[in-house]
């Protein structure tokens, strides 16, 4: 019977090891990478007549090619478009007489895919934009930072296409800067920027907030340098203009329809490893439909910090509005936009439903704008769903430690004691039994 | 026989144990008896009054103080730090003199002694504006402070072991609470009622010194106490026991079992005490509560720590099976943790949770520490104990600092949940070690009664030719 047992327990532990390896040998195999998009990445600057410019990053893998415009041409606010196209051999290609013709009406099919041989192609469906519209200055008399509090006022605006924008390209990074050397708000080294970094690959970026990023992502950081705050208690919020025009016949004569879908979310995470203290995304999708697929998104941890240097004590909050549909805030954004004209067309602009947030920078006792005159915001803006923030291996490592050592001390200390027993009852059995002589 | 003296039957077994005193009408007289124990009972709680009321004085008044004495925060720290230091060592130092040289009767007098005069040179110092002398007087404070509570664990087990050492042991952390809770209440309004009433001399000074009655309770009760149990010790015939069988090497010789004990307490410690450190901002940061909902989590571990140590310290005398207990306040601990760093459930219930495991822990545990080491060592056992706890409280709350600030407050979160699972791990190795080394150190409550009858009050349950020396 002893013997038995322990043939059985042999058995049954060298089963269940085997069985252990493999489940854990699944678990990496289905967490390892799918089979890796390579993706050649490109950032160029296109530079036109005059002092005009514009971005271009192009990503290009086998089966899609995906590509960013950036530009303040027109003047125009500091403007994102986010284009996918299937055909891998895509490019945007600009005809600047058309771009910067004065009649709007003209400017349509300025901006627009072609294919290497320069033939158009039709225009994507799922295309997002996002504009930098208006940087906004309140008094915080509540020292809430919150600018829809009706006690905090004196709001006005620095609307950022009256600024002089200067682009250029350093590295991998593109930086659009804006001054304005007429008003008082602007010395010699004031500044707005955006800074646009494309990624080819996954991973996460060493400087704070450490976002994850992935093959179809690029980092903009917007950053206030220097502004002079109209009062001590002067706070600044940007506004951000959104929107997801698609259809699946976008010819310049269709109407564009109105069944995509703008919608913002906050995500709650659990794991602030990365950004300590800050466990909230803000987030804005971009879906064709209410529950399709999201096409595009733009995401932020909620925070900013007050130095050029990102550190933990340079934080600050920051905190958006919701989304709104009104008119009044992103009407202005669009239509005298030079780069949507020239990829949708004025009049279809006027169709567009694009949404607009305010995302305002500070908390409550954090010395307000004015204790370092510097905000910098980073997000992460893409195609796709943003990439999955995941544990750290230390993490890992330490929860499944501190789970499954009790659990194989509990199985080894129950095998042993039942072993101890059989050993136990075995003896005095055997010790009942007299020798026959 | 003669008129003053009276024999009795104390036990109803076959053995007779008699007992003489002087009057048996007088029950309270009577150290046998339930009412004369509830007197020591109340003696022993009132103890650690004035160390629970007098440690956090400085965080009651922080503001006066600061203002006053016109010091930084770092300075306003080092009074909490000057009183720390010397509670690492003098533990187990003071738990070693108990049981070698002085006994518990006159170390509970010299310690509650040192308490009194360390907290009145604090007051003193604060009077004439000399930080020197107030970090002086938080020093000798620190000395007398832990020492009286492993005073009052020697006196618990001296006359509580046969039964309620857990419910004892649950009295006396929640008693250390009442103080703690009376004095982050009523210090500000006295020091105020003494602004309004313009009496003459310093005020925080005044304050202070009435804050000493505290210390003077405690040390009163640590006279009558002594005076107390010398009696009963003459009436009872009990074993007087010799300081020159314990020496400081023979914790060397503690049987593991004391050891799993050591490093249960110190991983459950860490992980409850340096939890609770992180204070209003976690939980405002990570579920988003207001700043009031957020102190009230906080306080809420401390408010449980009131009626529940003595409550579930009752269960636990009444039951037995003190590894199960303990077992029990480690899931309660793992759970509670697990909530508050792996989820966005409401903060209450890894709170509450947390407050349980707090309250179960302690009782428990250091009663076993009394099952398993003889008397005559036991105010060293527990002054290790303590000194360990101490030294790792001090040194994780700076670690605690900084994960938090370089990896945020979930990795914090993994950092005391590995704690806590290693409170786990070996609270399950104690119960496998006691099964095969068969110490019957988690048996019934009834089994227990019979094991020290059988062997003595005074003895413990392990075979005590593991400690003793060759």
């Amino acid at each position: 019977m002893y013997e038995e047992m322990m043939r059985f327990l042999r058995f049954s532990t060298g089963g269940k090891t085997s069985i252990g390896i493999f489940f854990i040998l699944i678990v990496i195999a289905s967490n390892a990478e799918g089979t890796a998009t390579l993706r050649n990445v490109t950032l160029e600057k296109i530079d036109g007549p005059g002092n005009n410019s514009v971005v271009y990053i192009r990503s290009q893998a086998e089966v899609d090619c995906l590509h960013y415009v950036i530009t303040t041409v027109g003047p125009t606010s500091p403007t994102l478009l986010l284009l996918k196209s299937a055909s891998n051999t895509s490019r945007v290609h600009i005809f600047w007489d058309k771009l910067l013709h004065p009649n709007s009406s003209v400017v349509e099919g300025a901006v627009h895919l072609v294919d290497e041989n320069g033939k158009p192609l039709p225009k994507s469906p799922k295309t997002s934009f996002y504009i930098f519209d208006e940087l906004l200055e309140y008094e915080d008399l509540q020292n809430s930072s919150d600018i829809t509090d009706p006690k905090n006022k004196n709001l006005t605006s620095i609307r950022l296409d009256e600024l002089s924008w200067a682009a250029n390209v350093t590295g991998f990074t593109a930086v659009l800067q804006g001054t304005d050397k007429n008003s008082s708000k602007f010395t010699n080294t004031s500044k707005v920027e955006l800074r646009f970094t494309p990624f080819s690959t996954k991973g996460r970026r060493s400087v704070l907030p450490r976002m994850a990023h992935n093959e179809l992502s690029a980092d903009v950081e917007f950053i206030v340098d220097g502004i002079a705050a109209s009062r001590p208690s002067s706070r600044f919020a940007v506004m951000l203009v959104v929107a997801n025009p698609g259809n699946s016949s976008f010819l310049p004569s269709v109407k564009v329809t109105s069944d995509s879908v703008v919608e913002q979310v906050s995500k709650r995470i659990i794991d602030d490893e990365y950004a300590p203290t800050i466990f909230t995304f803000g987030q804005i999708f971009s879906k064709t439909k209410q529950n399709s697929a999201t096409n595009n998104f733009w995401q932020w941890r909620t925070v900013c910090y007050v130095m050029p240097h990102h550190t933990n004590d340079d934080a600050t909050d920051v905190k958006s509005t919701t989304l709104t549909g009104n008119q009044t805030y992103v009407a202005p954004a669009l239509l005298d936009n030079k780069l949507l004209q020239g990829y949708f067309g004025f009049s279809n602009l006027q169709l567009i439903e694009a949404r607009a947030t305010i995302a305002g920078f500070g908390k409550e006792d954090d010395g307000y704008y004015n204790a370092t005159a510097y905000i910098s915001w980073t997000s992460l803006v893409g195609f796709g769903t943003p990439p999955p923030e995941s544990f750290s291996i230390t993490v890992i490592s330490i929860l499944i430690a501190g789970v499954g050592i009790p659990i194989v001390i509990i199985l080894i200390g129950s095998v042993f004691l039942l072993k101890r027993r059989f050993c136990d009852e075995s003896r005095i059995r055997r010790s009942q039994y007299e020798p026959i002589e | 026989m003669k008129e003053e003296e009276t024999k009795y039957l104390l036990s109803k077994d076959s053995e007779e144990i008699l007992v003489t005193v002087e009057n048996r009408k007088c029950g309270i007289c009577d150290p046998t008896r339930f009412a004369h124990r509830m007197v020591i009972l109340t003696l022993m709680s009132f103890l650690s009054f004035g160390p629970g009321f007098c440690t956090d004085t400085p965080a009651a008044l922080h503001d006066q103080i600061v203002e006053k004495l016109n010091i930084d925060e770092a300075t306003f720290m080092g009074f909490y730090s000057w009183y720390s230091w010397p509670n690492m060592i003098m533990c187990l130092v003071g738990g070693y003199l108990i049981d070698r040289y002085i006994g518990v009767r006159l170390g509970g007098i010299i310690f509650a002694g040192l308490v009194l005069a360390g907290h009145c040179i604090f007051a003193l110092g604060a009077a004439v504006r000399l930080v020197w002398v107030m970090d002086a007087g938080r020093f000798v404070f620190g000395v007398g402070c832990e020492t009286l509570s492993i005073v009052q664990n020697t006196y618990s087990v001296l006359w509580f072991k046969t039964s309620d050492l857990s419910l004892v042991f649950g009295l006396q952390m929640s008693m250390r609470m009442i103080a703690e809770t009376i004095n982050l209440n009523v210090q500000l309004p006295i020091y105020n009622a003494i602004t309004e009433t313009n009496f003459p001399g310093d005020t925080l000074g005044i304050t202070l010194f009435i804050a000493s009655f505290s210390c003077i309770i405690s040390f009163t009760c640590a006279i009558v106490l002594a005076y107390l149990d010398k009696r009963a010790e003459k009436l009872t015939n009990r074993e007087k026991h010799d300081g020159t069988q314990i020496h400081l090497t023979d914790i060397k010789k503690f049987p593991i079992q004391i050891w799993i004990i050591y490093v249960i307490g110190l991983a459950v410690n860490v992980s409850l005490v340096t939890f609770t450190g992180l204070g209003v901002a976690y939980f405002e940061q990570k579920f988003g509560v207001s700043p009031a909902t957020s102190h009230a989590l906080n306080s809420l571990l401390y408010f449980l720590a009131i009626p529940m140590p003595p409550l579930l310290g009752f269960i636990v005398d009444v039951t037995g099976y003190h590894v199960y207990w303990i077992l029990l306040a480690m899931v309660f601990c793992m759970l509670g943790l697990g909530f508050m760093t792996f989820t966005h459930l409401t903060p209450w219930i890894g709170a509450v949770l947390l407050s349980l495991s707090f309250s179960l822990w302690y009782s428990p545990l250091y009663a076993l520490i009394a099952f398993i080491v003889p008397f005559h060592k036991l105010a060293t056992a527990y002054g290790f104990m303590g000194s360990v706890l101490n030294l790792c409280a001090a040194v994780m709350a700076q670690i605690s600092g900084l994960i938090v600030d370089s990896g945020g407050y979930f990795m914090f979160g993994i950092f005391v949940c590995a704690w806590s699972s290693m409170a786990m791990i070996f609270t399950i190795i104690l119960y496998f070690v006691d099964v095969v080394k068969d110490s019957q150190l988690n048996i019934s409550a009834k089994e227990r009664m019979h094991k020290i009858s059988d062997i003595g009050d005074n003895e413990s349950v392990i075979s005590d030719s593991a400690t003793k020396e060759d």
